[in-house]
Parts: structure tokens; C-alpha cells; sequence
């Protein structure tokens, strides 16, 4: 079920109306919502249920043993139990996701020295989300393992494991931020509806007033043939690219908050204005950040973060994004994208090494050393997206090369709107908190009616200026 | 309130709960860990993290103690007063929790710094200064929350009511279509009783996106000279128009990228996902087709359809069931129909066939379809039928995703939906439409 249609508006408002009603009656509630969330699941494939049900009755298992493990002070036992279970968890991941790239990469590896016989490639059906399940349940096992959890009823785990908001594309909320919210029930009186309704209907707004115009009149084009566009379009083609995806991604974000906010719970922030940021450090800190915080304590940590003198940091940065990379799809395109971004980080601390070496003072931050900064992030960011959209490596080689191969026409695909929307996409990144924070009380202040009436027009204003059908949100493919 | 409820921990036990050694509950000691702060719904200020804007962030000196302290307070918070160590004599930036530079007893497994109490959405999360303590933004109980959607839904289902109908017309023909149109004509004639019909017309025609000026047949063949043949040259390209449903959105771009290599072709891209022949009222092709060979004045046109059309349609009033005599002559007669307006003025139709299907029924019909558009091509004097079938079936005839590539390794042909095409998969049916467009119109073929 994909979030703006009119199917899920209904199916929510009575899962919503369900969700109150059955609130004071607690254990009953959390069944309710995972079969609600096996509902939302099970619309896509219902043999994708199956895999929830695994992961919870394998990972609850796991971490009791953990937990067990510790009591008793078996420091070796507990890690064994862990390491059984990261493995257990990745080698799904593993067989779902990237079971037929390794085939086919073998299989051309043996053709190229000679050897016949090609693997059988069979299609595997990938279950949506199948990443991000990944990464909740390891936070729950890993989190046991440090001591930061205990291991809650198998019911909680399961409410955790499935429910809907998240499951399909995040935010990567961790266990022990989750699992306490389901200990007592939520308050029915104190529901935070302002910010949750201008979470939704702006989330709904940048994917289908921007994300989707710009998919289906630049990106879409400039990616499948690039020949016919000019090295203008390319341009803004490649702009518009980062502007669909921070909107496409942060609505999908936002609106899972936004609901989760509506049924009494809270889920981190995933996107801090990303386009703001001054350097690739300061851009990771504000796109998908339950992602890199995710990376940076399960994986750049114990890899050995920065512990293990300067060469060692820049080696385990640029493994971590490697694997970022892989985590989001199964493809060179995509490791390429992580390898980018890595090395980019790498080199950015290793000038900040150098220049703490040598004991140089921090540069100037003069308003436009700053807006330098940033427009020198953004182009960086852009041009790894191309990687990212990119059928394959030489597909985006080909549209980067028609940046200098195109020059000469203008061509008709940079309109007003693109431009238009490609500005906003990016200025609503600068608009300050404080303001979107006083939107949020200001609608809170109207009381109930009022609100009905702003989502009434908002409603209506974002079907009518908005495309036919709903396209499927991008990193449903993950 | 059933009180049992509330504390759900060792509650009732499920059924398979059996004791200590069961293996899914846990009810030993609880680590002594950092107990999970009050619910959140109790701190309003803390589950949020606030970016303070650069300008509003103070900086050099004072903002580095104003770090120095809060993060001295946090640490104290957490038990753990000395073990944070002292920041770096580096700047303003580096100082802050940047999530590359941990801190001590980020190793050992205790939280990293800057990622305190709050988790992910502490107020020391990740770099963020927590602000000056707002005041408590006004809440709804769930009730009026219920009824403020309500309210939102149901206007907004007013005022839309003309173009959900619209929508919900071009489904497939069903019970699903019938009972979702019978439950929106209340709405509708409410709707346009209320007036509220009216913004929704205003706002498309602000927009432009109106009834715009379609072109007639007869403009269409105005050309005393037909269009083929004729030479094509640098200067003067073949236009090529490319239309199709939403298999023309992969294989027409490897069309338009192949035809522009040769510097010889100019193509456009004319595609709509869910169309077809079969439901002109989801989307008219035919009065499009008028439109755009007015307006762009192609050479030639490229066709793909058909993967939207085995389906039911309204023909005289009746439903005609997909792959009966009457729905199969009807579909021959708007094939017909398009094949005409394309030809007119001495143009070119290269009508491209589906390739073989991965669902039995599904490749049935498409099939019976291809075979009707041979058959019309056979009938139409400058319509070329490209069969591609063959294409996309292995050794044994039948559906397979990969298929041998130039150099003998198997490539991946199609979409995980088992219809649509991958972009090797686009780019072999494209070279084989091209291969037939180069012959007719006596371009050199490509190397």
C-alpha cells in the first residue's frame, strides 16, 4: 500500500480509530497492531509476512540467549550468541538482495577465464524493506549484547519488528528508543496533531508537487537518453535528480513521523535540511540520519572508528560507505556511490588532520566561504547521485560526459516550473526551524475544526496541482 | 483501565511461556544499564532535536563553553563525569559531536557522544545545541484528531469529488470500479449542488491544464508530397514520433538513443503509462496522435501497445469481454483506425509486437494481440509489423529474464514484474525496430 492514496487514507483512519479505542486494553492493542501492520505488509506479498514472523521469533530467541548468556557472566557465550545472530540476519539480507548480483557478477567472472556452465540466475523476490527490517532487529540483538536493553516480551518485539509507519522505508528507529514507548499505554488526550499534520501534508506536498513533476519531466529523460538532451539540461536534469530524491525520501520520512505521531508515537528525525550542509561530514549528520547514526555505532565503531591512528580511520570511513552503498542496492553503481562519498570524507578529514598538524588555525566563516561551502557540497552530493540513479557506471559516465559534450543548444526540457521547483526543493532546506516550528503551534492553536479545514484545501490543493496515480516512492526498491 | 494491562512486562504469559529456560522470554536481571527515560509524551522538549540556525548559533568562545558546559552536564547525567575528554584545541566545527569523532568510551560499547538519554532524538543528539525551553505546543485529544481528519477528508473528497471520479472511470472495468463509482455519485452531486465543484475547475484552468485546442483529422494529411521516401540527410533528419504505454518509456528512450547516435534521426518520446487502445476514455491515443503529428510532423512513428489492453471495455453501451470474437474485431478496428491516422500523408508505422510474457494467461492474451496487430499491418500499405516474441524467448521458446548477450554471458532482459523490459532488454528490441526504420527509409546501418 503506498502512502498517498486513497486506499491508505481509509485503511488508516480506521486503523486510527482502532488504535484509540483499543489503547486501554494494552496487550490487545499491540496484537491488533501487528496484525494491522501484516495487513500493510502482506498488501504487497503476503509471503512477506512470513518473513516478519521469522525475524521475530528468531531474533527474540537470539537475544534471550544473549541476555542469558551475560547473566551467567559468559562474556564468550554472549558473543557467540551475537555473532550468530548478525549473521543469521545478514545472510537473509544476502540471499533476498543480493543473491542474484553475486550470481551474475561469478557468473561473468567465469566466463571471463573460461569456464562454461552458466549459474542458474533465478529471480528472487525481493521483500520491500527488507533493509531497513534488517537494521532494527540489529539493533535489538547488538543493544542486548552491550548492555543498553533488555530484552522485552516477545509481543513488544514483535510490535517493533512490524510496525507499519516505518516498516517499509524507515526511519531506523532503534529498539531501545521504541521498545520503551510500548510499556504503558499512550495518552489519548495529548495527541500532537499540529506537527503531525504539517509533517504529512508536507511530506505529501514535496512528493507529489515536486518529486513527481520533476521525475516525469527531467530526470526520468535525461537518464534514459541522454543523447537527446543538452549539456544545459544535463544540468538542471542532474539538480532536479537531488532535489526528487531529498523529497521523495524526506517525504516518505515525514509522513511515517507524522502518523506514528497520530497513533501516540515518537520516531527519530531522518533529514536536517542536507542541502545545507558545509561539508560531506555535516551532510551525513543531516540526510538519512538514522542510517549513519546506525553506521557509526554498529559499524565504524567496531571496526575501530578513529582509535586506530589516522590511516586506520580513513580506511574504516571509506569500508563503512562502501558498505552504505551496498546496503542500498545491489549493484556497482551503488558501491561506487558509497566509495565516493567515503573517500570524500576521507580526504576531508585527513586536510583537517593535516591542518591540525601543522597547526593552522580553522579557515574563515565569512557568509561566502560558507554559501562556497555549501555549493561545493551540493555539487559533490549531485554528482554521486548520478552514480546512484544510474542504470549502470556507464550509463552515468554518459550523462556526466554530456555536461561537456551537449554544450551548444539550450533545449526546451528547462522550463519555468523545473526551475521553479528545483529553487524550492532546495529554499525550503534554508527556511529556519523556528519557523516551521511556529507553523506547527500555530495550527496546533486552531483547535480541531480548523484543522479540518486546512487539510480539507491542503488536500485538495495537492490532488488537484498534482499529478494522475500515485508514483511509487524511491526507495521502496530497498 | 484493566490494571493488568498496563505494565504489560510479565504479565499474562503467552501460551507457549514456560519458565526460565523458555527461549523467547527474558525475565532475568535487568542490566544496569541507563534506564529508558519517563514516556515521551511527558517531555515535549526532549524527543526532538532543534537545529539552531547558523546565524542564531552562537559562535567562537561563547559557544565553545556553552558546549563545553552542556556537555559537561550530560556526562554528569549519565554518571560518567570524567570520562568524556576534553575537547581538541580545533575550531568552532570540529568541536561539535561530530559523529566521526566519537569521544572516549564510545568503544566500550556506552554511547557514543552525543548521543545521550535521547537516543537518536536526544536533545544532544548528533551535534544540536538543545534551545531555550519553549512553551508546551497545544495538543488534541484523539477524538477531535479523528474528527479533524473527518472533516479534511471529507471536504477535500468534495472538492476533488469531479476528478477521483475521473480517476476511478479509468480502472479496469470491475466490481471494484462499480462499487467505488456508486459510492462517490453522492458525492459528486453533492459536490456540484454545494458549488464546491467550482475551485477545482478554476484552479485547472489557471493551470492551463484545460481542454486544449485539439487538432482534426484533416489537418493531419495537409502535405501535397508524401513523406517517404525521401533522402535523409544531416540537415534534413528523419523524424521519428515513438509512442506507447509504459514498456515505450524503456524501450523508447533505447529507440531515442540509438536514433540520435546516427545523427541521422530525430526522435520524440511520446509515452502514458496504464494506455492503450482499449480504454479511450483513460486516455484518448487517437485524438493524441492527431495532435502531436499536426504539431510535430513526424517522418514516421515507432508504436508499442498492448500491455494495458487485455482487458474488458464499453463498446455501444456493452462490456465486451477480453479475447471473445466481438471484443477481438472491435480491438482489430481501432487498431485499424490508428494505423490510418499514423500513415496519412505518405507516413511510415513500425507497429512493434509485445515480447513473450512471463504469466501464462497474461502471454495468452498479449499473443492474441500480436497477432492482430500483424494482421492489420498486413492490411495497411506503409505499416511495418516487428515481431519481437522471438526476442525475448530462450532456447526453448520459452520466458526466460536472462538471455545470452552479445558474448554469450546472460544478461538481465526484464523487470522483475516479468513484463516490462530492462535497459538491455530495451536496447535489443530498440536495435531491432531501428534495423527495420534504416532499411525502409535507406540509411546506412551503424557499425
Amino acid at each position: 500500500m503506498l502512502f498517498p492514496t486513497i486506499t491508505f487514507a481509509v485503511f488508516f483512519l480506521v486503523v486510527y480509530a482502532a488504535n484509540w479505542l483499543l489503547m486501554p486494553r494494552l496487550r490487545l492493542w499491540k496484537w491488533f497492531i501487528i496484525a494491522v501492520s501484516y495487513v500493510f505488509y502482506g498488501w504487497w506479498d503476503w509471503r512477506f509476512v512470513l518473513l516478519l514472523v521469522a525475524a521475530t521469533f528468531v531474533n527474540q530467541a537470539l537475544g534471550v540467549q544473549i541476555a542469558r548468556a551475560r547473566r551467567r557472566g559468559g562474556g564468550r557465550a554472549a558473543k557467540r550468541w551475537l555473532l550468530l545472530s548478525v549473521v543469521a540476519n545478514l545472510a537473509a539480507l544476502g540471499y533476498f538482495k543480493y543473491m542474484d548480483f553475486f550470481a551474475a557478477n561469478l557468473d561473468d567472472l567465469l566466463h571471463g577465464i573460461g569456464l562454461g556452465a552458466p549459474l542458474p540466475l533465478l529471480r528472487i523476490l525481493l521483500p520491500v524493506g527488507i533493509s531497513f527490517l534488517v537494521f532494527r532487529v540489529l539493533t535489538y540483538t547488538i543493544d542486548i549484547y552491550r548492555g543498553e536493553l533488555a530484552p522485552a516480551s516477545t509481543l513488544d518485539f514483535g510490535v517493533y519488528v512490524a510496525f507499519f509507519p516505518y516498516l517499509l522505508a524507515g526511519p531506523i528507529a532503534r529498539a531501545r528508543d521504541f521498545l520503551p514507548q510500548l510499556r504503558t499505554p499512550r495518552d489519548p488526550r495529548s495527541v500532537d496533531a499540529g506537527r503531525a499534520f504539517i509533517l504529512i501534508l508536507g511530506g505529501l506536498a514535496k512528493k507529489m508537487l515536486i518529486a513527481d513533476y520533476l521525475s516525469t519531466h527531467i530526470v526520468n529523460g535525461v537518464f534514459a537518453s541522454p543523447q537527446s538532451f543538452s549539456a544545459w539540461e544535463t544540468l538542471w536534469g542532474i539538480a532536479a535528480y537531488s532535489v526528487q530524491i531529498y523529497c521523495d525520501f524526506s517525504a516518505y520520512s515525514d509522513i511515517a513521523i507524522g502518523i506514528s505521531l497520530l497513533l501516540g508515537f515518537e520516531l527519530p528525525e531522518n533529514f536536517n535540511a542536507p542541502y545545507t550542509a558545509r561539508s560531506i561530514q555535516d551532510f551525513w549528520r543531516r540526510w538519512h540520519i538514522t542510517l549513519s547514526s546506525w553506521l557509526r555505532d554498529y559499524l565504524y565503531i567496531p571496526l575501530g572508528g578513529n582509535r586506530k591512528g589516522r590511516g586506520r580511520t580513513y580506511v574504516n570511513l571509506i569500508v563503512t560507505f562502501l558498505l552504505a552503498g551496498l546496503w542500498h542496492g545491489a549493484g556497482w553503481t551503488f558501491v561506487l556511490w558509497g566509495g565516493m562519498h567515503g573517500v570524500g570524507l576521507a580526504l576531508e578529514r585527513a586536510r583537517a588532520d593535516a591542518r591540525q598538524a601543522r597547526g593552522l588555525p580553522e579557515p574563515g566563516v565569512t557568509a561566502g566561504a560558507r554559501a562556497l561551502q555549501r555549493l561545493a557540497v551540493f555539487a559533490f552530493v549531485s554528482v554521486a547521485w548520478v552514480f546512484f540513479r544510474a542504470d549502470s557506471i556507464g550509463g552515468a559516465l554518459a550523462v556526466l560526459w554530456r555536461l561537456v559534450a551537449g554544450l551548444g543548444s539550450i533545449g526546451a526540457a528547462v522550463t519555468w516550473p523545473v526551475v521553479g521547483l528545483v529553487v524550492l526543493g532546495i529554499g525550503i532546506q534554508y527556511v529556519p526551524r523556528r519557523l516551521i516550528e511556529r507553523l506547527e503551534d500555530g495550527l496546533a492553536g486552531i483547535g480541531w475544526i480548523g484543522q479540518g479545514a486546512v487539510l480539507a484545501v491542503a488536500l485538495f490543493l495537492i490532488n488537484t496541482l498534482g499529478p494522475q496515480g500515485a508514483a511509487e516512492f524511491l526507495y521502496f526498491k530497498f | 483501565m484493566a490494571d493488568d494491562d498496563r505494565h504489560d512486562e510479565g504479565a499474562q504469559r503467552l501460551p507457549f511461556d514456560e519458565g526460565d529456560d523458555d527461549l523467547f522470554v527474558w525475565d532475568g536481571l535487568r542490566p544496569p544499564s541507563r534506564a529508558p527515560g519517563p514516556p515521551p509524551r511527558r517531555a515535549p522538549e526532549a524527543p526532538r532535536t532543534r537545529r539552531v540556525p547558523d546565524e542564531a548559533r552562537p559562535s567562537g568562545d561563547e559557544g565553545v563553553r556553552l558546549r563545553r558546559r552542556y556537555r559537561h552536564a550530560a556526562a554528569a547525567a549519565e554518571g560518567a563525569a570524567g570520562s568524556r575528554r576534553s575537547a581538541p584545541a580545533r575550531g568552532a566545527d570540529d568541536e561539535w559531536q561530530d559523529w566521526l569523532d566519537p569521544g572516549e568510551g564510545a568503544q566500550g560499547g556506552a554511547p557514543a557522544a552525543g548521543d545521550g538519554p535521547g537516543g537518536p532524538f536526544g536533545a544532544d543528539a548528533l551535534g544540536h545545541v538543545p534551545e531555550r525551553r519553549r512553551p508546551r505546543r497545544r495538543r488534541l485529544s484523539a477524538g477531535a484528531v479523528l474528527a479533524a481528519m473527518l472533516i479534511g477528508f471529507f471536504v477535500a473528497g468534495l472538492l476533488d469529488a469531479k476528478s477521483i471520479e475521473t480517476a476511478v472511470k479509468g480502472k479496469p472495468l470491475g466490481t471494484a470500479r462499480s462499487v467505488q463509482l456508486a459510492l462517490l455519485k453522492p458525492m459528486v452531486v453533492l459536490s456540484g449542488a454545494l458549488q464546491l465543484d467550482r475551485p477545482a475547475e478554476a484552479l485547472s484552468a489557471m493551470l492551463g491544464r484545460g481542454e486544449s485546442a485539439h487538432h482534426s483529422i484533416a489537418e493531419v494529411s495537409g502535405k501535397a508530397k508524401p513523406k517517404w521516401p525521401r533522402k535523409i540527410t544531416r540537415k534534413d533528419p528523419l523524424r521519428l514520433y515513438i509512442i506507447g504505454d509504459s514498456m515505450a518509456q524503456v524501450f523508447g528512450s533505447s529507440l531515442e538513443n540509438l536514433a540520435e547516435e546516427t545523427h541521422l534521426i530525430k526522435a520524440k518520446l511520446d509515452y502514458k503509462v496504464s494506455s492503450g487502445l482499449s480504454r479511450p476514455d483513460f486516455f484518448d491515443w487517437p485524438q493524441r496522435m492527431i495532435d502531436q503529428i499536426v504539431e510535430f510532423d513526424p517522418d514516421a512513428t515507432a508504436v508499442l501497445f498492448g500491455a494495458n489492453d487485455a482487458q474488458n471495455f464499453l463498446h455501444d453501451g456493452k462490456v465486451l469481454k477480453v479475447g471473445t470474437k466481438a471484443w477481438q474485431a472491435e480491438y482489430a478496428k481501432r487498431v485499424s483506425k490508428a494505423m490510418d491516422i499514423l500513415t496519412r500523408g505518405g507516413r511510415r508505422v513500425y507497429w512493434v509486437g509485445n515480447p513473450i510474457m512471463r504469466d501464462a494467461g497474461y502471454r495468452d492474451r498479449i499473443s492474441m494481440m500480436d497477432h492482430i496487430y500483424q494482421a492489420e499491418a498486413e492490411k495497411h500499405p506503409g505499416v511495418f509489423y516487428i515481431p519481437t516474441w522471438a526476442l525475448f524467448a530462450n532456447e526453448k521458446g520459452s520466458y526466460s529474464e536472462y538471455l545470452p548477450g552479445t558474448n554469450g554471458d546472460p544478461v538481465l532482459m526484464r523487470a522483475p514484474d516479468g513484463i516490462h523490459l530492462s535497459r538491455a532488454g530495451g536496447d535489443r528490441m530498440a536495435q531491432a525496430t531501428l534495423d527495420v526504420i534504416e532499411k525502409d527509409w535507406g540509411i546506412p546501418q551503424q557499425p
